[in-house]
This record gives structure tokens, sequence and C-alpha cells, in this order.
């Protein structure tokens, strides 16, 4: 049984500016962020995995700083990498030629001088990640997503105040990624995370705070339903009666048509159009004008999933 | 403290403990001692006296094992039977019975048995084979064919061990006072000229060429000790940063670790190998060395205990320049097609200085002991005037402005890598 932490953490970047060579990666004048699962999304090369070796200090920014604290009602601590921090690569880091219950020991001497934490204070997490069942089996012989398990068990059981994972879900299929969402929701009230992630159906899910980044640079930043707003504005839901359901398909098109950078997905007999061009009015005109009126039109909270794509397309 | 934790944590993993110690220090030891013995051999050999050589050429024929695996007995057979065969009716036969073709025979095949001169064919395997028999067509072990003054000789050995009834002949204690003789008269000869000093024309020391060799045989000891303690240092801090990087696990360590530990963590393990190396290598070859070598050698070579030392970090700090900016030099270029020349880019310039010094010692110009000097001290590039200075007599000096400048560039260069892995950490 997990005890509650109180707190959460906070991100704070000034003046930032992380370079690879001559390429600027991460330009970031003021920024801060609090929560205690805060999502990194954005396009790729958008400098979500730049941003999480910057506040691990394995970037050293060129101007700047990038930091996190944890601050609770009493106090604020700035956390240390090597001290506060669990890191959860994009290509999950266990030893080939390792078996991996020798890996986890390895990582429980490190970390606790203890060889043994993960069978006493540790056999929580490990049981909840069914690692047990990969000990005998070496580092090569694991799937991707065994691979992903492994990884986020050494670093539960490193008990960081701040996890930071990229691309956890990446290989993970439905299943495996409900299982680790869980795990990280579950332990989410001892820690804090940061995870970078394309997976938006499952950071919608798990995030309090997300944080989109576009070219290097923060675009936007709240809760799940702010940033999509922000992003695309708000979808609508179209929905019509049985004798017209054989024309959705024109429906479709001409939607797509008129509002070329809206998404416009049929969902079964609906059709779901999002982005900021198309709200109540200007579809209500475009149904009128198409002379379809017996439409019904609903106002629905984006999936961040489409927002994103929305917010996507319109970049390019 | 975490350093110390997470390096031996990390030897701890048997696999690791295997691949980053116990394999490398086990290959050094082999080759160091292997060099230690060998050497040990060779001045066992150079240096003994003739009554030395005589008991040494005795005691391999008392202990012929040959013989031992040939006739069950390691002392010399009894005297040689000859037995000449003669034409019958029946064909070519033995003159007697004790006289018929056995294991380990020697045949000598003539045109005419009964006029053949098996005088000195007798005194040769006299004691490594019980019979030797001359005739037309006979055969055994041994068939030595043709005579004559165009003789060409076909030996066979016809059961797989007989044809070590040859090399047995060829080491029994008659030949063997043969070699003694022969090793007596080259010392003889040697005596004549006395120490032979080599004085050349830039040059203000004359060279030892009598105990060149020796001396020669010490410093390329020295120096290969040196270079696999090297090899060993610089292949662990490749290795570890590769194995991690390999398999993905360098970020997250450095991240769980911190830079300072991890970087202090590949210096521990660094250490502990070349540190076990050493304990094992050094007083191994110190006992060979105070064993076999001659004091006269062992002094030319040693000197003072201070200049030895002071030799000792010279030729360590030298080619430690040499090896990190070989292999870090590459590691850092291993993108661009021409990284490979990166290896070889310190033994150019350790050549170039190595020619341009050879010139200046053999002719006397104006500033023929300048250039030696600036040569020899400058790192890596003065490199074999430091490695040749118990033979070639280096101004003290000099050898100690080449430690001093080649452990300040030493400690640059670990600098800037250290700088530059810290920068580059994930491209590893």
């Amino acid at each position: 049984m997990s005890i509650d932490t109180p707190g959460e953490v906070v991100l704070q970047a000034e003046k930032l500016r992380v370079a690879y060579g001559k390429n600027l990666a991460l330009t970031i004048p003021a920024f801060e962020v609090r929560g205690r699962i805060i999502a990194i999304i954005g396009h790729n090369g958008s400098g979500k995995s730049t941003m999480l070796k910057t506040l691990l200090e394995l970037l050293l920014p060129r101007q700047g700083t990038l930091h996190a604290k944890w601050v609770d009602d009493k106090s604020e601590t700035r956390l240390v990498p090597e001290r506060h921090m669990a890191f959860s690569p994009e290509n999950g880091a266990v030893f080939e030629d390792l078996p991996v219950e020798s890996y986890v020991k390895l990582w429980c001497r490190i970390k606790h001088r203890d060889s043994n934490y993960y069978k006493k204070a540790g056999s929580r997490i490990v049981e909840q990640l069914s690692v047990t069942s990969l000990f005998s089996k070496l580092g090569r012989e694991l799937s991707k997503g065994q691979r992903r398990r492994v990884q986020a068990a050494v670093g539960f059981l490193s008990n960081p105040r701040l996890f930071l994972f990229d691309e956890p879900f990446d290989g993970l299929d439905i299943m495996q990624s409900a299982e680790l969402a869980g795990v990280m929701l579950e332990e989410s009230r001892r820690m804090s995370m940061i995870v970078s992630s394309h997976r938006m159906d499952v950071v919608e899910r798990i995030a309090d705070v997300v944080v989109v980044l576009r070219d290097g640079q923060v675009h936007t930043v709240g809760a799940v339903d702010e940033v999509c707003a922000m992003l695309c504005g708000g979808s609508i839901l179209v929905s019509s009666d049985i004798h017209q359901r054989l024309s959705l398909a024109t429906v479709v098109a001409a939607l797509k048509a008129e509002f070329g950078s809206c998404l416009v997905n049929q969902i079964g007999h609906q059709v779901l159009v999002t982005g900021s061009e198309a709200n109540l009015d200007t579809l209500a005109r475009f149904f009128h004008r198409q002379q379809i009126n017996d439409i019904k039109l609903d106002p629905v909270r984006p999936s961040l999933l489409d927002a994103m794509r929305y917010h996507l397309n319109k970049l390019n | 403290m975490k350093a110390i934790i997470l390096a031996f944590s990390l030897i701890r993993v048997p696999k690791l403990f295997v691949s980053l110690l116990l394999w490398p220090m086990i290959i050094g030891v082999c080759v160091a001692l292997a060099q230690a013995l060998f050497s040990s051999a060779y001045f066992g050999i150079v240096t003994e006296t003739p009554e030395q050589f005589e008991k040494r050429i005795m005691a391999t024929d008392e202990h012929a094992w040959l013989r031992q695996l040939l006739f069950g007995t390691s002392a010399l057979l009894d005297p040689i039977q000859l037995c000449v065969w003669r034409q019958s009716p029946t064909g070519e036969i033995p003159p007697n019975d004790g006289c018929r073709v056995q294991t380990n025979d020697v045949v000598i095949r003539a045109a005419d048995p009964a006029t053949y001169d098996s005088r000195e064919m007798l005194s040769f395997f006299d004691g490594s084979t019980p019979r030797l028999h001359v005739c037309r067509s006979c055969t055994g072990d041994i068939v030595i064919k043709g005579d004559g003054e165009e003789r060409t000789s076909e030996v066979r050995g016809l059961h797989a061990l007989g044809i070590f009834i040859l090399t047995d002949a060829q080491v029994n204690n008659r030949i063997g006072t043969h070699y003694i003789r022969a090793k007596a008269d080259i010392d003889a000869m040697r005596e004549i000229g006395g120490t032979v000093l080599l004085q050349p024309e830039g040059s203000p020391h004359p060279i030892n060429m009598t105990q060149a060799t020796k001396i020669m045989v010490l410093i390329l000891n020295t120096a290969a000790i040196t270079i696999i303690a090297l090899w060993l240092s610089l292949r662990g801090h490749r290795k570890v940063l590769e194995y991690f990087s390999r398999n993905g696990a360098l970020l997250p360590l450095v991240a769980a670790c911190g830079k300072n530990s991890f970087y202090a963590a590949l210096w521990i393990i660094t250490l502990v190998r070349v540190g076990l190396f050493l304990l094992a290598v050094v007083p191994a070859t110190i006992v060979v060395y105070a064993k076999a070598i001659p004091a006269e050698t062992l002094q030319i070579f040693v000197g003072d205990g201070a200049e030895f030392t002071l030799w000792l970090t010279g030729i360590a700090a030298s080619l430690s320049c040499l090896a990190i900016v070989a292999s870090l030099a590459e590691l850092k270029q291993r993108h661009t097609v021409v990284s490979f020349l990166y290896r070889y880019v310190p033994l150019c310039l350790c050549l170039s200085g190595s020619l341009v010094w050879f010139v200046a010692v053999f002719n006397d110009g104006p500033y023929s002991e300048l250039i030696q000097n600036v040569i020899a001290a400058t790192p890596v590039v003065g490199i074999s005037p430091i490695l040749l200075s118990p033979l070639v007599s280096i101004n003290t000096t000099v050898i100690a402005l080449h430690s001093v400048l080649a452990g300040l560039l030493v400690l640059l260069l670990m600098r800037l890598n250290s700088q530059w892995f810290a920068a580059h950490l994930e491209e590893i």
C-alpha cells in the first residue's frame, strides 16, 4: 500500500537555449509548469527528448536554465538528477547479455546499496509490472514492450521524486499500454512524472498538464481540455436522420472542401468536425446553403489526438 | 563514494567482471609474463659462462626426453652395432641374426655396402640408435640414401616417432662437445675487441654497443609493460562506454549517478584494471630481472634510482599522450571517412622526430645538440630518444622536461576529452 506524497513538481525555464552544434533545438524564454504527470507532446524534432535530457543535465544548455523543483505546502526542494530523478530512455535500456534479474540487482545496488531491494520494499512494483517472469531472460531475448517494462520497473525502484519517460508507450500493445498507464497513475501518488509521447490517447488519460512544443519552442501549456481548446478551438458532432445517411459521404466531402484546414471524420452515422474555423454558426450556415436542414450540431470536447492532428495539419 | 559504489556494483556483475576486468587482465598478464620469460631465457643464454654452457648442454643429454620416448631410457644407448649386408643367392641378407632390421634402426643405402665408409654415420648415430644397417635395398625407420661426393640424403620416418632419432643424434652430448668448443672460440674472439663503444659525431656520450642488445631487450620489456597498461586503461574506458551505449544504458546510468560520479567510476574501473595488472606483472618482472640480468647490464639500464624513475615517468607520460591522441581522436572523428588515420598521426609524429634526432646524433653540426635536446624534450615527437635514453645517455634535464610537458599534455587532453564526452554523451 503506497502512501500519498504531498506536493508536485514545478518545471522552470529561463532564457533557455539548447543546441546540437549549430542547430538550435530548444528556445524557451520563460516557462513554468506544475503537476503530477506532465506530458510533453509535439511533432518529431520539436525538442521533447532534448527537454528531458537538458533537465537530466545530460545536455548542457548553451544559455539559460531549466530545472525542476518539488513543491509542497511546507517546503521547496530543487531536484538534482542523480538524487531525485529516474529516466527511461526512448530505447529501453537493458543490457543485452545480462539476465534481467542481474540488471535489476545492479540498479538496486547502485540506488539502494542493497541488491535485494526488489525483493523487499520494491517487490510491489516488480509484481505490478510483471517483471518477475522475465528475470531469467537475457536482455536480448526481451521484446520491445518487455524492455520498456523492465526499464520502467528499475526507474520506479529508484524511488525518484521525478520520473522522466521518453516515449514509454512506443512498442506496447493496447493492453500493455493500459497496464503501464495504470502503474504510472498509481505511482503518481508518490512521485511526479514527465512523459514525452506521441500516444495522445494514453497521454490524455494520464496527464494533468500538457506542454506542446513546436519547433523547439513552447507553444501551449495547460490542462488537457485547455490545451485541446487552444490547439483546435473545439469539435462539433454532426448528426443526421436515417433518410439522409446515404448522403453522409457527400456531406463529408463538402465539409472537407469548405473547411479545408479542419479535421472532418466520419464516425458511424455521425461526422466530427474539429477546428477553430468550424463553429456552430459557420456550420449552420454551411448546411443551410447545402439545403440540409434536419441536421443536429452538438459541440463536444475534442480529443487530444484530434486537436494535435489539427494543429500539425495547420503547421504543414 | 557514489562513484566507488557504482564502480564496484558494475564489477560485481559476473558478466561485466569477466569482460571488463578478468579477461583483458589475463591477456595482459600472459603477454607481459611471456615477454619477461623470453627475456629471461635470452639473458640466460647470452650471459652464461663456458662452464654453465657445458653444464646446460650435458644436462640436455642427460635428460633426453626423445630417447625416453623412443627407447624407454634417457641414457645413451649401448655402442652402435654396424650391420653391413651382403648378397646371397636368395637376395640381400644381414650378416647375422642379431642384425635383422628392428624398430628405430637406421638404414644407409649404398651402391656397394662392402666398401661404404660408415665412420661418419657411426659417429653421428652412436648412442641414438641401436643398429646402423648398410645395404643396397633393405629398409628401416630411417632410410638414408646416396653416398659419395654428391650425396643426397632422403630420410623417411617409417614409424611415427622414428624421425626423432635424427633429432636425438643432433643434440646428444657428442654434438654438444662441438658446441662447447665453438662457444669457447666465439667468446675468445669477442674478448679480443673488448667493450665496443660507438661515438656518434653529434653525441656527447659514447654508446656501449657491447651492451646495446641487452639494454634494448630491457627497454622493449619495460615499454611493452607500459603499453599493455595503457592499452588496458584506454580499452577500459572505451569498452565501458561502448558497452553501455550499445545497450542504451549510458544515458540512464549517467542520469541516475551523475556525470561526475559516472566518470569517476570509469576511472576507478580503469585504475583497478591497471593496478591489478601491474600488481601481477611488476613483482614477477623484477624477480625475473634480478635473477637473469647481469649486474653490469642492470646498472647501465637502471642507473641510479632517481634517473630510472624519471625515465619511467617520461615514457609513461609520453606513451599516454600517444595512446590518448590515437584512441580518442579516432573516437571523436569516427564519422569521418579518414578517421582511421588518427591512429597513425602520433606514430608519424614519433617516427619523424626519431628520424630528425638520428640525423642530428650522427652529424656534428652547430645546432646538432640543440636539435637533439628540443626533439627529446617534445612529448610524442621525442619518445624514441627518451626510450633509448639508458643506452644513449640523454641529459637528465631534458628527460625531466619531456616528462613534465608530456604530463601536462596528458592532463590537458583528459580535460578536453571529459568536456567533449560531457557535451557529446548521447552521440557515443
